[in-house]
């Protein structure tokens, strides 16, 4: 009979959802949460500049968890959820939960961060449950998730994009002929590198906003036109050829920049791919470029991209109007595919993995911050002993 | 050249000619052992290559088939078996699988020729290769050459395919090493020779596909030419490249090509064989050679040269002898023992020139005899002449006194005038022959003969157009350079006189005369023509001979002197003559007579001769009067 | 008609067994007579009889329509496709359809086959639907197209079937013999000696497997404390995340990483389950398991099919907004087995472990089965 009834009905169905079958579904507080991040941030103190993007991103983190608002130009202000009872530069800090923040003390005591970890190690020690959160690269979380990492992904919300140069920055400015962008724009197969690099995570990239934040997205094509690019690259004497540059160090890159030279040789255009440092000064047409939402809204995150884009390539940044429209933003999204100076590739989450004792963990929208005020460890989920630990 | 000069010359010609066959022969057959040498050594390396390249081969299928073994391959056959195989899963697992395998490189390609992953070039995902659906038994195919594409361009490969069959679907595993620097670094090679590989990834030739073990090879646009032509026709070539102007540093390449699988040329194997230790060894025995030579002929011509002298000596002698009597040493002997043909030939030479002795002078007295024979019957001859009308009028007188003495007178008186005319008769012609007799030595001074010429015909110019004669018209054609000669010029113009009044006589119709001088070989030439009756051969012969004369009267003296005259002057004189045409008379002088002039036949001793009249000869005598 | 023996899959321990029979009682009741399949008809049924567009709605259309007008002058025949990629459902976009249709009509549009291409696409982003329309004079030319945009307000709805996202299903074999077992677990440990680890639950013993080469070789085996009845029907489960095991007669502890820290011990355990917890239209008995990961903002199921042990099952993805409305609309295509699906596993991931038997071999096979999502 017990059996019957819990196999016959949807009502049984509904109220073991509903209620906490397990009291290990309760949130607790108590624990430390460990993080690991692959920057090195090192220091915190606002006036400090930081090396590169990925140091400051990891810095706003933490002091998202350690203020507790931040006003429109991105200062921080305010006692936030946690306090900081410990910094090594470059290496660790430890975050204590507030008691008495105002919006409610954390479930986790302290929050332990590990710094300069890479992505290899992070996803290693998310397996072995050395740690409990780290962000892994969006190619990875299918590996990571195959071997028992719990992988948590946002929406995307990071475009790829290939970018060429052509504005104030770098020093030298190389124009290069529109067919030969057009073309080279048709022969990217997009679907590829979101299959095979990216391994099914990302959705393949039209325009400069994602479907779920713009809902035009689809108004973009995303597909090649091999065809159509060797007709127009047939037309440029000699045959063109173009150095497209990537991040130094950055594997995703540098896969999706060889895969383009591929294309593009299909297309008679001849694509050297080349990685290049920070701040040195190359010969490159064209650059992959990663630019991330800083908003929801779909005018927000275009004007911030037209701001960066403006450095880099020779894009008016020409307001938008306000309130702008769907169509108002797909015009003038339009405008900047259709010059062809900007090539949307492909739409990356952000991915996290997870230890098993995690709970009440939603990714963050475009622009948040990681919401590690709000989960909670799960006692039962940890492991039985140190020792058992590898 | 010498008869011992050309033996000498002869016997080195020979030794140098054998000794450089022998040498040449020894060259070549240096040369040919060499050539064998590298044959062997090149055939011995491409050996050596055809078993690492099939060990290589073996290597890589055996490799190739343990990946497509492997239970990670089986499950991606059996995943991509599926109908909704997921294939992006399986996108980066060929270059680890390559670094396991120690292949350069990988490909695992789906059932339809597309590219699952790539070890050599991992953004080719998706991408197809059509030729690995070709019906083929690739496990039989085994591995086989093949260009592949990379990021960094084609390169050259030792290629094998696996297959995974799941159910109706094909996974096919290609795997391979690269055909480069490392594989000829691994070749053992003997000492001056070397491997290079050609890699035929280019239409044309581009001298930076050619490599060594280090890397590119250096001044690689020398393979040009072999290169190109086994592009053309692919086979064994074999070429010479000479890096320097020294012999010793060029290198001797054989070419062999290498086939993909479809025969079409991929690489080109060249194995270079240093020619430094040939030529060396054999420049070395060619110095030895040429010394060994030189020393030969050095040695051959010495020997040659005395053994020539030895030869040629009695046949030097010989001709010396031959030579001293030709000169008129009738007296010289040679002096060469010996049994063989010289010592012969020099024993007949002197009995020859004993008998020419003998004959001589044999010859001699018999033509003294025979001068003196001609010259008492001239003498008889002349002296008859006036002693007949001697007698006659003697016997007049006689018959006068005792028969007619009236008029004994008369003819006492006419006898006595005829009997002195005859007596001054007889005293001119002793005179004459006194004259000849007393024939003087000539007195030398230097003369132009010119001048005696025209000395001579104006003596006799009054009688040229004398009245009751036919005129004898004189022409002179004297040459103006001749060269001064040393003579007797009171001789030579009585010879020329007497020759010139022999022309007179011979021209009793009167004619031309002509006198003509000339150079001639170290003196000068006389010619005096008439235009007589001639004379005949028989009186050409005897012309000379003293006494002998055509003329009615005359003593037959004056060719005589005139033989003398230029005979002591060391020249010679003859006669050319054409019956009814006219004679020619020609006498050369030479510039210096000799001290003592041979006069032959006119060394006359008459004390002798007259002893020799007394012994009684008389049938001689008697026969010629 | 379904076999009562046949194994229910995903079900939990329950710590409070008389909680559970009195709360399965009273829900028994209340929802007897009331099968999936008739809640998904009365829904259906609203919606047909329902009411007209809300006026967000029509005054987007309206507008939609002006656009469409404005850019095809002078009026000429047109024709019409709409597609929607956004969370309506069918019987919304039909009335939208109709209604633009209407709209167009009477702007002097007449739609049927014309030259002139009308595309409308019905899509939404964070703020709202937003429905765009594409004009293409001439279909060869696909450049030369004008697009018009308007930008609707969300009405809260009920939708049955929405197919914006789509559910692809992909399954891995990892282990198979011819002895039953109830569950797997697969542990990639690149790190260590062995690359991964491997556990098999059978009726009566945990035993552990170990890869340092591609080949799986025997590590360690466990006893399990055996049931000793005559069940027929044994039920097992492996939790990753609770570090637990429990099998027909007893349950472990310890570090599963670690054999030598798992210590077992007899206890009859009843596992009942969070079921997926929503109504599977023409799925009474059902075996289904939901999954951590979702699509796009619905959570994802996945469902076996009806049949009994002797019959090849397979395995369908459904799509269900939340567990307040609990309608899951099929998404994407089955993927099938060679046989009956013995138990399904899920720990709340983006995977499911499945135990099928495969008829023809008589194997026990073990599957990892992923569904992606793709909008």
């Amino acid at each position: 009979m017990l059996r019957r009834l819990a196999a016959s009905s949807t009502g049984l169905a509904i109220l073991l959802t509903a209620l906490p079958v397990e009291t290990a579904r309760r949130p607790r507080y108590g624990g430390m949460l460990r993080v690991e991040i692959g920057a090195a941030v090192t220091s915190l103190d606002p006036a400090v500049a930081t090396a590169n993007q990925e140091e400051a991103a990891a810095k706003g983190q933490i002091d998202s968890l350690i203020y507790d608002t931040r006003d429109a130009d991105g200062t921080f202000r305010g006692a936030g959820a946690f306090h900081l009872t410990a910094f090594e530069s470059g290496k660790r800090a430890v975050l204590a939960a507030t008691e008495d923040y105002r919006l409610g003390r954390p479930f986790v005591d302290s929050i332990e961060i590990t710094m300069g970890r890479g992505a290899r190690d992070r996803i290693v020690d998310l397996e072995l449950n050395k740690t409990d959160f780290a962000e892994i690269p969006a190619e990875d979380a299918r590996r990571a998730a195959e071997r028992g990492v719990r992988v948590s992904r946002s929406k995307p919300d990071e475009l790829l994009a290939l970018v060429f140069l052509g504005g104030a920055e770098p020093k030298r400015m190389r124009s290069v002929d529109l067919r030969v962008r057009e073309a080279l724009a048709l022969s990217i197969d997009r679907a590829a590198i979101v299959n095979f690099i990216l391994q099914k995570e990302g959705e393949p990239a039209g325009g400069l906003l994602p479907q779920w934040s713009s809902g035009t997205a689809f108004l973009f094509s995303t597909a090649a036109n091999a065809v159509h690019a060797k007709e127009l690259s047939a037309q440029i004497v000699p045959a063109p050829k173009i150095v497209l540059g990537y991040d130094f160090g950055d594997s995703l890159e540098q896969a999706v920049a060889e895969r383009i030279a591929v294309n593009a040789r299909e297309a008679g255009i001849r694509l050297t791919a080349q990685a290049v440092r920070p701040a040195v000064e190359n010969a490159a047409d064209a650059r992959l470029v990663r630019l991330r939402m800083q908003s929801t809204r779909p005018a927000l995150a275009l004007e911030d991209f037209m701001d960066a884009l403006g450095a880099m390539a020779k894009i008016e940044a020409t307001g938008l109007p306000e309130p702008a429209s769907p169509e108002d933003i797909y015009n003038r999204e339009r405008a900047i595919v259709s010059s062809y100076r900007v090539v949307p590739l492909v739409w990356l989450p952000r991915v996290y993995g997870l230890s098993a004792r995690v709970r009440d963990w939603t990714p963050p929208g475009a622009g948040e911050f990681w919401p590690l005020a709000d989960v909670w460890l799960d006692a039962l989920a940890e492991p039985a002993s140190e020792e058992g630990k590898q | 050249m010498t008869f011992r000069t050309k033996l000498f010359l002869i016997f080195t010609l020979a030794l140098v000619v054998s000794v450089g066959l022998v040498a040449a022969a020894v060259t070549e057959v240096t040369r040919r052992a060499f050539d064998e040498m590298n044959r062997q050594h090149t055939d011995a390396l491409v050996a050596q290559f055809q078993r690492e390249f099939a060990q290589r081969s073996d290597d890589v299928v055996h490799r190739v088939q343990g990946i497509a073994d492997a239970e990670g391959t089986v499950r991606m056959a059996i995943d991509l078996s599926r109908p909704k195989g997921d294939v992006s899963v399986y996108v980066n697992d060929a270059a680890g699988v390559a670094k396991a395998h120690q292949l350069d490189y990988l490909d695992f390609i789906s059932n339809d020729g597309s590219i699952i992953s790539s070890a050599e070039w991992p953004a080719r995902f998706g991408y197809k290769i059509d030729w690995v659906l070709q019906p083929e038994d690739w496990a039989a195919r085994g591995s086989f050459l093949m260009k592949v594409d990379t990021q960094e361009g084609a390169a050259l490969a030792l290629v094998s395919v696996s297959r995974v069959r799941v159910g109706d679907k094909d996974l096919y595993i290609v795997g391979g090493e690269r055909l480069g620097r490392e594989f000829l670094a691994s070749l053992v090679l003997p000492a001056g020779m070397r491997a290079l590989l050609y890699l035929n990834l280019d239409p044309a030739f581009q001298a930076a596909n050619l490599i060594d073990s280090t890397g590119p090879a250096s001044q690689g646009e020398q393979f040009a030419s072999i290169v190109e032509k086994e592009q053309q026709q692919p086979g064994t070539e074999i070429a010479k490249i000479n890096w320097t102007a020294d012999a010793a540093n060029a290198e001797v390449f054989h070419a062999m090509p290498l086939v993909g699988r479809e025969k079409e040329l991929l690489g080109i194997l060249l194995i270079g064989s240093s020619q430094h230790d040939a030529v060396t060894l054999q420049r070395q025995i060619m110095l030895l050679s040429v010394g060994v030579v030189s020393l030969g002929l050095l040695l051959g011509a010495l020997l040659g040269w005395w053994g020539a002298a030895r030869v040629t000596r009695p046949v030097r002698q010989l001709a010396e002898g031959a030579r001293e009597v030709a000169g008129g040493n009738w007296n010289a002997r040679v002096n060469v023992r010996g049994r063989n043909e010289i010592g012969q030939l020099a024993k007949a030479f002197n009995q020859m020139t004993e008998q020419l002795v003998d004959q001589r002078e044999r010859l001699l007295q018999a033509e003294r005899v025979a001068a003196w024979r001609e010259v008492a019957r001239r003498l008889a001859h002349e002296l008859k002449n006036p002693l007949f009308p001697l007698q006659t009028t003697v016997e007049n007188l006689q018959r006068a006194k005792e028969q007619n003495y009236g008029e004994f007178e008369e003819v006492f008186h006419e006898s006595t005038g005829i009997l002195l005319a005859e007596i001054e008769n007889l005293k001119n012609i002793v005179g004459r022959f006194s004259e000849f007799s007393k024939m003087p030595h000539p007195e030398l001074a230097s003369i132009q003969i010119n001048e005696i010429v025209r000395g001579v015909v104006k003596l006799f110019e009054a009688q040229f157009g004398a009245v009751g004669r036919p005129p004898i018209t004189p022409e002179l054609h004297l040459d103006d350079h001749l060269t001064v000669i040393e003579a007797d010029p009171a001789l030579l113009h009585r010879a020329l006189e007497n020759l010139v009044l022999n022309a007179m006589d011979a021209m009793p119709s009167g004619g031309v005369l002509m006198l003509r001088t000339s150079s001639a070989e170290g003196g000068v030439h006389i010619e005096i023509s008439d235009t007589g009756t001639g004379l005949t051969s028989e009186e050409c012969e005897r012309l000379f001979t003293p006494y002998y004369t055509t003329k009615q009267h005359g003593t037959g003296l004056g060719l005589a002197i005139v033989q003398s005259v230029v005979s002591d002057h060391g020249g010679r004189i003859w006669v050319e003559s054409e019956a009814g045409v006219g004679t020619s008379f020609h006498i050369e002088l030479p510039k210096h007579p000799p001290r003592q002039s041979v006069s032959f036949p006119i060394s006359f001793d008459y004390e002798k001769e007259k002893e020799k009249e007394k012994e009684p000869e008389p049938e001689k005598h008697k026969q010629e009067a | 008609m379904r076999h009562t023996s046949r194994l229910v899959a995903s079900q939990r321990y329950v710590s409070l067994p008389v909680v559970v029979l009195i709360f399965s009682f009273i829900l028994g009741q209340t929802a007897h007579g009331q099968t999936p399949s008739t809640l998904s008809s009365q829904t259906s049924d609203q919606r047909v009889a329902g009411p007209a567009l809300p006026t967000a709605w029509s005054d987007g259309v309206k507008a939609l329509a002006g656009k469409i007008a404005a850019a095809v002058k002078p009026s000429r025949p047109i024709s019409l496709e709409i597609k929607n990629i956004s969370s309506l459902g069918p019987s919304d976009v039909e009335a939208i359809h109709k209604a633009l249709e209407a709209g167009l009509q009477s702007q002097g549009l007449g739609v049927g086959s014309g030259n002139i291409e009308i595309n409308v696409t019905l899509s939404e982003n964070a703020d709202g639907y937003v429905w765009a329309a594409e004009t293409r004079r001439n279909a060869r030319q696909e450049n030369s197209s004008r697009v018009a945009i308007v930008s609707v307000s969300k009405v809260v709805t009920m939708s049955t079937g929405g197919k914006t996202e789509s559910l692809a299903l992909s399954k891995r074999l990892v282990w198979q013999q011819p002895i039953q077992f109830l569950d797997f677990l697969v542990a990639e440990r690149p790190t260590t000696v062995m690359s991964s680890s491997l556990m098999i639950l059978e009726a009566d013993r945990l035993i552990y497997y170990r890869s340092t080469t591609p080949q799986w070789e025997l590590w360690q085996e466990t006893p399990f404390p055996h049931v000793g009845h005559g069940n027929r029907a044994f039920q097992g489960r492996i939790d990753a995340s609770f570090q637990r095991v429990w099998g027909p007669g007893g349950e472990c502890s310890g570090n599963l990483a670690d054999p030598a820290t798992v210590k077992c011990s007899p206890n009859i355990t009843i596992l009942a389950g969070a079921h997926v917890g929503v109504a599977i239209p023409g799925h009474e008995m059902y075996q289904g398991e939901r999954l951590s990961e979702r699509c796009g903002d619905k959570s994802v199921a996945l469902v076996s099919g009806n049949g009994d042990w002797t019959e090849p099952d397979s395995l369908q993805g459904y799509l269900f907004s939340d567990v307040v409305h609990p309608d899951a609309v099929l998404s994407g295509g089955p993927i099938d087995f060679d046989g009956p699906i013995m138990s399904m596993q899920g720990d709340d991931r983006e995977s499911v472990r499945v135990i099928a038997r495969n008829l023809k071999t008589g194997n026990y096979e073990g599957y990892i089965v992923t569904a992606t999502c793709s909008q």
